[in-house]
């Protein structure tokens, strides 16, 4: 054959006239065939050709294909995780005492498979009754279209009976299970939440996601009741100040255990639709603030700790002092005559504080607070924290300094304040914050005896007689520092009626063993008062705190 | 006497590679289906084993069908090629006033089972489109157009019913067959346009298809519930899966015993197994392109070419919608999937080629 369409001989030529359409065209056939055998040779050739083509496409195909699947089965490890999350249910978080903060239950969801339904009438009529809020059409259109679609996630009891009455087997009913916070707002800027999809979504549920997906329970130092008391005297005085945020924390000084961390603005973690991202921030671990007054405390303490000769010095406080030639330093209360070392804290007074800071000068302060940790980054395990902001090596003049030491110039997380503060009072053992319980404490002294000691005398004067007066408690020892700080604005300079107001107290003060830090956002009056300070918002509402919380911290009132 | 020179003749002529890799194909459908099939029979109150029986008969139905069709000269595979399509051309719009099943009419009674005739179209259309094409090869006659009028009524019964997947599939291997007969470029820019704009006219009017496809492409809306179980059966499977029965993201696949056997497999059979599954298919592929190599027949070429064609475009879209490479396609796995018709109809496409390819 292949011989013959070589050499073609071709007999009896004809051509042949062909309609095929509008298309004329004309075909030579000759009688051995030869012409078209060829032609048909030619194009199954071709044929060939192109097959073997596509079939090493295929091939490669099937090869893509086996490597994906290699990547899936062999290479993929997360399904160990939501295998478990299936199985496991969700672990609890809970107080210190074992109460519930956030546990999952099981619950069920109900779809339609819009293919299934048989009375499509009566079960349109039924279910617009049990589902009120579904729009008119939702369920017409799913089982007109015969759609398999989501009804309702997390059926209540009432809900799951009158769908089960209808006994439609197109009524399809999955099992799943809900994050429910039974204290609602009250833990939701330490907890976070679970989307409605079952992902965790921030603060411990998501540091802790791996855990919790195995079964394990977390569980707090923190305290229901505690909590539930600070978080009630906070939202009742925020009202009244009209503050845009407030926060407060109680801290077990000798142990670094946070007893309580309440921050506001928060949400309930019930409903993560509602939830706004403002509310989400927890102001105690991500947000910075110019502490003000309270820093004066360091000051003092860096005067103690180098044994200067402040201690025995009188001050002359009688007129202004001028920072620099457009910053004229100021106090509210003004001595003619000097005053001495206590009298500077116990009222107050910043002019007492610059003077107090050049008997020691600026390398003393920058190494105490590095000897503190308060220059770097105060972290606690299962929540996020944010640096403290401290002016770098070139910034930190003689000006900055001396704005340091009455609070100004640097600003801190309340979480790092409280951590660092707590060193100064529990008798100068540097500590580590928790909220998760567990055991392992070293203790590192990094402030003497007898510093620490006197820090606590200094604050039991500032309460007895100096700007903490408000935060007395009644037969209970308290020690404490106001703070009044007005907050920077973003020109360079301070707003004048925007304010910090903040108190952080210590109690028992003979043996100090807790630290409560109660801190306002921009609040707009105060107690009796149309200007708001420390001493007029954030002390009051202490004295309030401790006189609800000390007996069930077990203090003995003397 | 006569019968039995007549089997040694078949025997020596027939592709065993191919023969056999079809039996052990169909063997490992009827063990996935054992496994797959308990979860649709506790979903359905069926009794225990009642698909899995049905199976059974398919299969046995399924290797007589193999062997008869495989004894078939080409003169009578035509013969049977032909009136077998107009049977079911005809049963094909049966369905569309018959009462509907998951969403699409292709399904008409009969006694205990359910038959979907366009499966039966498959092999018998591309027997019959390549009988064409060869002609028009040969005469260029009217034969092209006739083809295309064939197609045409196909994707019709198709459209109605509506069975987008199947379409796909014959569109797909149709345009192929075209591509082999070398059909001129004019010709092929009317088929492609012709193809999309089917393909946007049911994108338009099928809402179903509409949401597939959307959905494929933006994961954020609806559920990727299926493609997601389907996705975890494969990771779950690991190179040896957790052995047969043991899955357990696949039995939440609704169609776990048909369209995600393949999800099933990975499972509880895992890696090694798959790829002994895909290295079967391939074994059918070689042997046919092999086999075709010294073909000298334009019809046996285009036909025999276009049937393994399908078998592998079926195998390709069923596979990467299990791995979600492309938009879920209801579509069976050759040989493995639960049910009857497509058991059949695979079959009767190996029957076909075992009977092109037959050595003299």
């Amino acid at each position: 054959m292949d011989e013959r369409n070589n050499n073609l001989i071709f007999d009896n030529i004809s051509p042949k006239k062909i309609f095929s359409g509008n298309n004329k065209s004309i075909l030579f056939l000759d009688q051995g065939g030869i012409i078209e055998s060829r032609k048909i040779n030619v194009a199954l050739q071709k044929g060939k050709n192109k097959f073997f083509v596509i079939f090493f496409i295929l091939l490669s195909s099937f090869f893509f294909i086996t490597l994906t699947l290699f990547k899936l089965s062999v290479t993929s490890d997360k399904i160990n995780i939501s295998k478990s999350s299936l199985e496991v249910a969700r672990g609890k978080i809970v107080d210190r005492n074992d109460k519930i903060i956030s546990a999952s239950i099981p619950t069920l969801d109900l779809y339609i498979d819009g293919r299934k339904i048989i009375n499509k009438k009566k079960t349109i009529e039924s279910l617009k009754k049990i589902f009120i809020k579904k729009k008119d059409n939702f369920f017409t259109d799913i089982i007109k279209n015969k759609k398999y679609k989501l009804v309702s996630k997390h059926l209540s009891e009432t809900e799951e009976n009158e769908v089960r009455k209808l006994g439609e087997p197109g009524l399809v009913f999955h099992d799943s299970s809900r994050r429910i916070y039974p204290q609602d707002n009250l833990f939701s800027n330490v907890t976070g939440f679970i989307s409605k999809f079952g992902v965790a979504q921030s603060k411990l549920e998501k540091f802790y996601d791996k855990e919790l997906n195995k079964g394990l329970d977390i569980k707090l130092t923190l305290d229901l009741k505690i909590q539930n008391i600070i978080y009630q005297q906070l939202t009742e005085s925020e009202n009244y100040f009209s503050s845009k945020g407030s926060l407060g924390l109680l801290i077990d000084v000798t142990n670094g255990e946070i007893i309580s961390m309440v921050s506001k603005p928060d949400y309930n973690p019930n409903h993560p639709i509602t939830i706004k991202p403002y509310s989400e921030n927890n102001l105690i671990t991500e947000a910075r603030f110019e502490m003000g007054s309270i820093l004066k405390i360091y000051n003092a303490a860096m005067a103690l700790e180098n044994n200067s000769t402040a201690e025995n010095k009188l001050f002359d406080v009688s007129r202004d002092y001028e920072l620099t030639k457009t910053y004229i330093v100021k106090d509210s209360t003004k001595f003619l005559e000097p005053i001495n070392f206590e009298k500077i804290f116990t009222h107050s007074s910043n002019i007492g504080s610059i003077k107090v800071y050049d008997t020691f000068g600026k390398k003393t302060q920058k190494n105490f607070f590095k000897k503190i940790g308060l220059n770097g980054h105060t972290r606690i395990k299962g929540l996020s924290t944010i640096d403290n902001n401290l002016p770098s090596d070139e910034q930190w003049n003689e000006v900055i300094s001396r704005s340091i030491s009455f609070g100004y110039g640097l600003s801190i997380t309340p979480l790092s304040l409280v951590t660092t503060f707590s060193s100064l009072v529990n008798g100068g053992y540097k500590i580590e914050p928790k909220i998760i319980d567990n055991l392992e404490i070293d203790k590192e002294r990094i402030i003497s005896r007898q510093t620490s000691q006197k820090i606590s005398h200094l604050l039991k004067k500032v309460v007895e007689e100096g700007t903490g007066k408000h935060a007395k408690v009644k037969n209970l020892g308290i020690g404490g520092k106001t703070g009044t700080a007005k907050k920077f604005n973003k020109i360079g300079g301070y707003y004048e009626d925007k304010v910090i107001t903040s108190f952080l107290g210590v109690f028992p003060i003979n043996k100090p063993k807790y630290l409560l830090l109660v801190l306002f956002d921009e609040p707009i009056k105060g107690l009796n008062s149309l200007t708001p300070y420390g001493s007029n918002t954030a002390a009051p509402i202490f004295a309030k705190i401790v006189n609800q919380i000390a007996p069930i911290l077990n203090l003995k009132k003397e | 006497m006569n019968i039995m020179r007549e089997i040694k003749n078949w025997w020596w002529s027939i592709d065993k590679w191919i023969l056999f890799s079809s039996i052990l194909l169909l063997l490992f459908g009827l063990m996935l289906t054992l496994s797959g099939s308990s979860k649709i029979e506790y979903k359905y109150d069926y009794p225990t084993g009642y698909l899995f029986n049905k199976q059974i008969i398919f299969v046995v139905v399924s290797l007589l069908v193999i062997l008869i069709s495989s004894m078939l000269s080409v003169k009578n595979l035509i013969f049977f090629s032909i009136s077998t399509f107009f049977i079911f051309i005809i049963l094909s719009f049966l369905p569309i006033f018959q009462e509907e099943i998951k969403g699409a009419s292709r399904w008409i009674k009969f006694f205990n089972f359910s038959i979907q005739p366009s499966e039966f179209l498959k092999p018998t259309f591309i027997i019959m489109s390549a009988l064409l094409l060869s002609r028009y090869k040969k005469k260029a006659d009217n034969s092209f157009f006739l083809n295309f009028l064939l197609f045409s009524l196909l994707g019709f019964v198709l459209f109605l019913q509506p069975d987008f997947g199947m379409f796909v599939l014959f569109f797909l291997t149709w345009f192929v067959q075209l591509i082999l007969v070398g059909l001129p470029f004019k010709f092929m820019s009317l088929i492609i346009l012709f193809g999309s704009s089917i393909f946007i006219i049911s994108f338009l009017t099928h809402e179903h298809i509409r949401f597939r496809i959307l959905n494929y492409f933006n994961s954020d809306i609806g559920d990727n519930y299926q493609v997601n179980k389907a996705i975890e059966s494969f990771s779950n499977g690991g190179f040896f899966g957790t052995g047969l029965g043991g899955g357990f993201f696949s039995k939440s696949l609704p169609d776990v015993h048909s369209d995600f056997i393949f999800a099933l497999a990975g499972e509880e059979l895992g890696f090694v197994f798959l790829c002994f599954i895909i290295f079967l298919y391939i074994i059918l592929f070689y042997r046919v392109v092999s086999s075709m190599v010294n073909e000298k027949n334009l019809f046996v070429f285009l036909s025999a070419s276009s049937l393994i064609l399908i078998l592998i475009f079926q195998c390709l879209i069923n596979i990467s919608s299990a791995l979600n490479l492309i938009p879920t396609k209801g579509m069976t796995l050759p040989f493995l999937s639960y049910g009857g018709s497509s058991l059949l109809s695979c079959s009767l496409i190996i029957g076909f080629l075992l009977a092109l390819t037959k050595k003299n």
